[in-house]
């Protein structure tokens, strides 16, 4: 902690300033200038209170040993159980540079146009748990130097024409970033992507005064092959960009052709504002980028308000289809069919997305986290397992929610288009039996939305994080 | 058309008469009055609660006598909603549609159906007024002689005439049960797109992005040193022209104003 020199004060890093402040007797200081600074910046261990929920075991840590009473992760309101630790210094830190006032605005115009939210979400009190938490991140600086030969085609108005091209290639990429806990889903990096690591610096426990750390348990080994592939994709744009209209065909093991080596790999801290909300057992997060306010927000839908807000649009739309010319019942079929087979696929779309998201399929840092608790092993890059039962249960699932739709709508185009009965009946009955099962697909729709817009209750009980503190 | 309607005998309802004397005290134009209802005829059924009527009038001579009594019999379902007529002509110089809309308009002021076979055009015609029209809007017309215009083809007038009114019935009779279906039907429909709507106002609203290639280009630090040479082209392929296809587009608009549908045999 550091004390304030003129009462004692714990000070806190102050993002507007830039600076440490002392809330108590107003005093400003330098980050250098703070005599215990000499002394932190130069050991590669820090103090720490680690705390951890007693409801998810997700740990965060801070450098205060003040209480806390809610979880960032789980959204549990409980008193964290804080013990005290060493944790190893990250190499480099980019300070928090949005202040909560600013990213609780970003916050609010986001969720402003979502009408159908549950109503805590734009609850002050709820907004006010905003955190401000480092997250550990990994930095790659990568290297491709070479010779290439490559093939490619262009299109002229008479003549395909095949190219034989050379080039050199000496390209650094330095700053590469990839997220290094495993509690934090990569889409989320991805979505609140980019930070700026021109703008890193080195770390001193000074700019955590005041905010809360993530802990880093994702071995930087895990994203070797995906840090190459980015940097392959960046210089093939570039290849392109040197040869207009030319198609290129480029090797399939890029990485030996364009001669990409990792050279460095450092820890970092980059800063994050973070709120959590709780429903049964499911989470929302809120997450802003402290350095340059893009956001990434889990909107769930309160179904008692997306239903009721269906209904009333419902009645312009029902007197508007009154005031068209007389529908035919045969067009009615047809329409209620064709909406019906838009709803299933919809539902089918989301089903898929669902179950990757759930089972974590496409976040190399949780799948990398899962094989070495199977096997042991941590590094090289783990291929995402599907688990079996999972699989089985998403699909009686499905069978369960549009199996009859499917029947019912296949029943009504047989009757609309081979049976074509005279009277208007048979077809408006179909027709209300169409739209009948388009109505129960939409609430598991919603359902599976909902699903798809919050995520589960984190589990840590198994996470080894922290191996550092004694 | 005088020719073929000014045969039948006068022996008016009373209502017609009624109205008849109305309609002369109104307007002076006795011509008028002549045109509209200076020609009656003999139904060969009339529904006691409604008054109205069944007839045949089969100019051509299309269908035996049996054939005739049977049709009556078979459009007797429909004069629970309106006036049924049979008719077969051979309206030289007109169209089946004017002929149609004339014969309707001298023989019903109500509700009513007019089935015609039209032997000059080679032409099928359904024409609906009043109450029934409500129910047998003119595309029911179009899909009704579409579905029967084939019997007529085959010379088999009486299954064509008698498929139409049969087909017809089901429709009036069927309109009652169907209309608090329509209207149901409906509403889910609607409820159905506001469903959607919602649906995709809620994805559009909640949709995260990412940034763009070249912010996320921008917060790392690149140094590209791409020496490229020059494009050696090694072989070249002429290419093979596709010919471009033209396509027609035929067909024509409706005509509107008038409620009836027919069929070429
Ligand atoms: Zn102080
Ligand atoms: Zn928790």
């Amino acid at each position: 902690m550091y004390r304030c020199v003129n009462c004692g004060a714990g000070m806190r890093f102050d993002i507007a300033s830039q600076q440490l402040h002392c809330d108590y007797c107003d005093a400003s200081m330098a980050v250098a200038d703070h005599p215990d600074e000499r002394v932190a910046s130069e050991e590669d261990m820090f103090d720490v209170t680690v705390f951890c929920c007693p409801q998810c075991g997700g740990e965060l840590m801070s450098t205060e040993n003040a209480a806390t009473d809610f979880c960032s992760y789980c959204g549990a309101s409980v008193i964290l159980e804080g013990r005290i630790g060493k944790e190893k210094s990250p190499d480099l830190v980019i300070p928090f540079l949005k202040t909560k006032e600013e990213c609780q605005e970003i916050y609010k115009k986001k969720i402003h146009s979502a009408i159908f939210l549950p109503k805590e979400f734009k609850d002050p009190d709820h907004i006010d748990k905003i955190r401000g938490i480092y997250l550990p991140y990994w930095v790659y600086d990568v290297k491709q130097q070479g010779d290439v030969s490559l093939t490619g085609t262009r299109e002229t108005s008479k003549y395909t024409e095949y190219l034989k091209m050379d080039c050199h290639i000496d390209n650094d990429y330095d700053g590469v970033t990839r997220d290094a806990s495993s509690a934090f889903d990569d889409r989320i990096s991805d979505f609140i992507a980019p930070f700026n690591t021109k703008s890193m610096r080195p770390f001193t426990p000074a700019y955590l005064a005041g905010f809360f750390a993530d802990i880093s348990d994702v071995s930087g080994d895990v994203y070797n092959e995906s840090v190459k592939n980015e940097t392959n994709k960046r210089t093939e744009k570039q290849i392109d960009s040197q040869y207009p209209g030319a198609s290129i065909n480029y090797p399939p093991d890029e990485s030996a052709a364009f001669g990409t080596e990792i050279t460095s790999m450092k820890s970092a801290m980059f800063p994050v504002w973070f709120l959590s909300w709780r429903r049964d057992d499911r989470v929302a997060y809120a997450v802003i980028n402290g350095e340059t306010g893009k956001i990434c927000t889990d909107l769930p839908v309160d179904k008692k308000k997306y239903y009721l807000g269906s209904v009333l649009l419902a009645i312009p739309i029902f007197l508007l289809l009154s005031f068209l010319p007389t529908i035919r019942a045969t067009t009615l079929v047809t329409v209620s069919s064709i909406l019906s087979v838009g709803t299933m696929l919809i539902y089918a779309v989301n089903s898929r997305t669902v179950y990757r998201r759930e089972e974590h399929l496409d976040d190399l840092g949780y799948q990398a986290k899962l094989a070495e608790e199977r096997e042991g092993e941590a590094g090289s890059a783990p291929v995402p397992v599907e688990h079996a039962e999972a699989k089985k249960k998403v699909k009686s699932d499905a069978v369960k929610e549009i199996v009859p739709s499917v029947i019912v709508t296949i029943i009504a185009l047989l009757v609309r288009f081979l049976i074509k009965p005279v009277s208007d009946i048979p077809y408006y009955a179909c027709a209300i039996a169409v739209l009948l099962c388009s109505c129960y697909v939409f609430t598991v729709l919603i359902k599976k939305y909902n699903v798809f817009a919050t995520r589960p209750l984190p589990e840590f009980h198994n996470r080894k994080g922290g191996e550092n503190y004694e | 058309m005088n020719r073929f309607f000014g045969k039948s005998q006068s022996k008016g309802m009373g209502k017609v008469v009624i109205l008849c004397l109305l309609c002369l005290c109104l307007f002076p134009i006795g011509v008028w009055g002549e045109e509209l209802y200076g020609y009656t005829y003999d139904p060969y059924y009339e529904n006691p609660d409604t008054g109205y009527t069944a007839t045949v009038f089969d100019y051509e001579d299309l269908l035996t006598d049996e054939e005739e009594e049977k049709l009556a019999e078979d459009m007797e379902g429909i004069t629970a909603y309106g006036n049924a007529a049979f008719v077969s002509a051979y309206p030289e110089g007109y169209s089946s549609r004017e002929f149609a809309e004339n014969n309707y308009s001298q023989y019903f002021k109500e509700s009513g159906t007019l089935f015609l076979i039209d032997m000059y055009n080679r032409k099928i015609w359904l024409y609906n007024g009043g109450e029934i029209e409500k129910t047998i809007t003119p595309s029911y017309s179009d899909s009704i002689t579409d579905n029967v215009y084939s019997y007529a083809s085959d010379g088999d007038y009486y299954t064509c005439a008698s498929e139409a009114f049969r087909q017809e019935t089901i429709l009036l009779e069927g309109g009652k049960i169907a209309q608090p279906m329509k209207w149901i039907s409906a509403g889910l429909l609607a409820l159905i797109l506001a469903f959607l709507i919602n649906y995709l106002i809620v994805r559009g609203t909640s949709k995260n992005k990412k940034s763009k290639e070249d912010v996320l280009i921008n917060a790392i630090a690149v140094a590209a040193a791409i020496t490229a040479g020059g494009a050696i082209v090694t072989s070249r392929r002429r290419k093979t022209r596709s010919s471009s296809s033209s396509s027609s587009r035929g067909g024509g608009g409706g005509g509107g104003g008038f409620s009836g549908g027919g069929h070429s045999f």
